[in-house]
């Protein structure tokens, strides 16, 4: 197969993935933008945060649910001290003091093992997974439990923004955020969601109760409990108005050492609950999402960067031998056409026709997530930015992963 | 919710685009065929007038030959130009027919035509080199093509390469040409029609040659 034929089939696959989610918006705006109840019956809620050496932000995350319009005695707050090395105990104290929040301590576990621990002492109806470095909106639990329906729903996720973005790093990683909620809210619509993120997301306990609660040996036990709830036909919703903001990696080592856990997490349980890919019985979740998640990572990015690689090496070997032909003089990187008409026909249709529908789409899917989560549209160059700077960065990252689990490089959390 | 049948529309939408996208990139295939026969054509009517012109002068104004010598410079361009152009289009069309092949050829019976018309006005100037170059798809061939384009960029007016595709001989012409020359391997190289160089020519051996010859 020539490189141009597989250009054009990668692309192809882009396209449809990206015109699905276009399409489903476009289709269920109505219901995504919309999605505002009245709070009518505030359910009992049990918000459990894992803390482990987090005293720079655990404050920050109880204050922001203590401030919530939320009835006071419809929210329990359980902060499980995961044996912190450092003063997150002596900071929680002075809240348990004063009654309002539920201190758990343990010997370092694990996140799985705090949350199941948080589980067992949990009173509300509702079981909340938040992270130490989140913080919530006033109306943030008031949304998602409004939202929280039919009564047998398995989770809902709330709508994650990166918290205090100032570098290029960061307002990077917030493009991926918003198009992740405008993702996730997509798929809520094609009831595909597979995930809970652990930055706040809520849980019906009854059911968390009756699966066994979340798997202590687990990187991501997050994801592995939402492809429980999945395996068990439990639906999993996702707010696009229920916003909480969480810290975000501040270096590219940070970011890395992040993406690869979250990777090597998914692969671990893509491939415990494998038996649901192309399984009929789990509907489009099945045979579309799941799916296209692993065409996603085992075809597009390996080989997307296979041809990336491939026509640099092609550039690079060009100018070897240039240099090695004629010394080294500064070769002629573009030759002028020499008409308007000998310009147009230039264009190397066949490759950025491809790249081009591939980008507009990337672009028109970060648009519709800036409009979705009222952000503004100011950061235009950003978001071209993102698609062609960060983006890639992350498939690398995914590069690395793959490599990393068929090296068998031992898993750390 | 979001109906299964939207997959399917989503799968023909995608259909149409790319249906579109190959719609008109053979246009453009299309369209570039036509200004390499352009150009083909304008390339041929020069050399046709520069022979004409070179034998008007040889009649009737010899000591005056040289007057013509400005033409060359432009049709070497033109060679240059359209050469550019069938490699530039070959290797960026949807589709690579028969078509860009049978141009291919008439470019290489052009370059044979043009070389001849040279060697025969080297009588006015024997300083011009001529260089036969037969290139194909290995590494010294592309080396070879940078050390002469530089080398023809040194020397305006003064050194003429003419490019054949070894590879592709479809031309009796250029059959026997490599025959006669003994071709059988590229690069190979036919200086002032009698060196024969069967391997990479470094830039500074072709400068010393050329200044030699």
């Amino acid at each position: 197969m020539s490189l141009d034929i597989l250009i054009w089939i990668l692309a192809a696959i882009g396209t449809y993935i990206s015109l699905v989610w276009i399409i489903a918006y476009l289709r269920e705006k109505k219901y995504i933008e919309q999605e505002h109840r009245q709070l009518k019956n505030p359910l009992m809620v049990s918000i459990a945060i894992p803390a482990y050496n987090e005293e720079d932000n655990i404050e920050n995350a109880v204050n922001s649910l203590l401030n919530c319009d939320y009835p006071k005695d419809k929210l329990e707050i359980i902060v499980v001290n995961d044996g912190s090395i450092d003063n997150t105990e002596r900071i929680l104290q002075k809240y348990v003091r004063k009654k309002l929040i539920k201190l758990i301590d343990q010997p370092n576990r694990g996140k799985g093992a705090a949350l199941n621990n948080a589980l067992k002492h949990a009173k509300g109806e509702l079981f909340g997974v938040m992270d130490a470095d989140t913080i919530v909106e006033k109306d943030t639990i008031a949304k998602l439990v409004a939202n929280f329906t039919p009564r047998n729903l398995g989770a809902i996720m709330s709508a994650i923004k990166p918290f205090k973005v100032k570098s290029v790093l960061e307002k990077f990683q917030k493009v991926e955020y918003l198009l992740a909620i405008l993702a996730r809210k997509v798929m809520d619509r094609m009831d595909t969601n597979y995930v809970t993120p652990g930055a706040l997301s809520l849980y019906n306990k009854d059911i968390l109760g009756k699966l066994g609660g979340f798997d202590e040996h687990n990187i991501t036990e997050d994801l592995e409990i939402a492809l429980r709830l999945r395996s068990h036909g439990h639906r999993i919703k996702a707010s696009a108005s229920a916003f909480t903001y969480t810290v975000v990696p501040k270096t590219l080592g940070k970011l890395f050492r992040q993406r690869i856990r979250w990777n090597r997490g998914f692969l671990q349980n893509i491939w415990r609950y494998r038996y649901m890919i192309l399984n009929p019985k789990y509907k489009t979740l099945g045979l579309y999402q799941l799916t296209i998640a692993l065409v996603a990572t085992f075809i597009l990015i390996p080989a997307g960067f296979a041809m990336v690689g491939y026509v640099s090496y092609k550039t690079l070997y060009s100018y070897y031998l240039y240099f090695n032909a004629v010394g080294f003089t500064p070769p002629e990187i573009i030759s002028m056409p020499t008409s308007a008409e000998a310009f147009l026909l230039s264009f190397n249709f066949k490759l950025y026709f491809p790249l081009a529908i591939t980008v507009f789409l990337a672009f028109m899917l970060i648009v519709l997530a800036q409009k979705l989560t009222n952000e503004s549209y100011k950061n235009v160059l950003l978001s071209i930015l993102a698609i062609a700077i960060y983006y890639p960065f992350l498939g690398l990252i995914w590069l690395a992963t793959l490599l990393f689990e068929i090296l068998r490089i031992k898993r750390k959390w | 919710m979001f109906k299964k049948i939207n997959f399917l529309y989503v799968g023909i939408l995608v259909m149409v685009i790319f249906g579109i996208g190959i719609s008109v990139g053979l246009n453009y295939d299309t369209m570039r065929k036509q200004v390499i026969e352009k150009e083909t054509k304008l390339f041929n009517a020069q050399i046709e007038d520069f022979i004409v012109t070179n034998e008007i002068i040889r009649e009737l104004a010899s000591k005056e030959c040289k007057l013509i010598e400005p033409y060359l410079v432009d049709i070497a361009r033109q060679s240059e130009e359209l050469g550019n152009s069938l490699q530039n289009f070959e290797n960026k069309g949807i589709v690579r027919g028969e078509d860009y092949e049978m141009l291919k050829n008439s470019y290489f019976l052009n370059e044979i035509h043009y070389w001849m018309t040279i060697e025969n006005y080297k009588q006015c100037n024997p300083e011009i080199t001529t260089i036969l170059f037969f290139y194909g798809k290995n590494d010294d061939s592309i080396k070879q093509g940078f050390a002469l384009t530089e080398l023809r960029k040194e020397n305006i007016g003064k050194v003429f390469v003419f490019n054949f595709d070894i590879d592709k001989i479809d031309t009796n012409a250029v059959r026997v040409l490599t025959s006669i020359y003994g071709i059988k391997q590229s690069p190979s190289l036919v200086i002032n029609s009698k060196n024969l160089s069967t391997d990479f020519v470094s830039l500074d051996s072709l400068r010393n040659i050329t200044k030699l010859e």
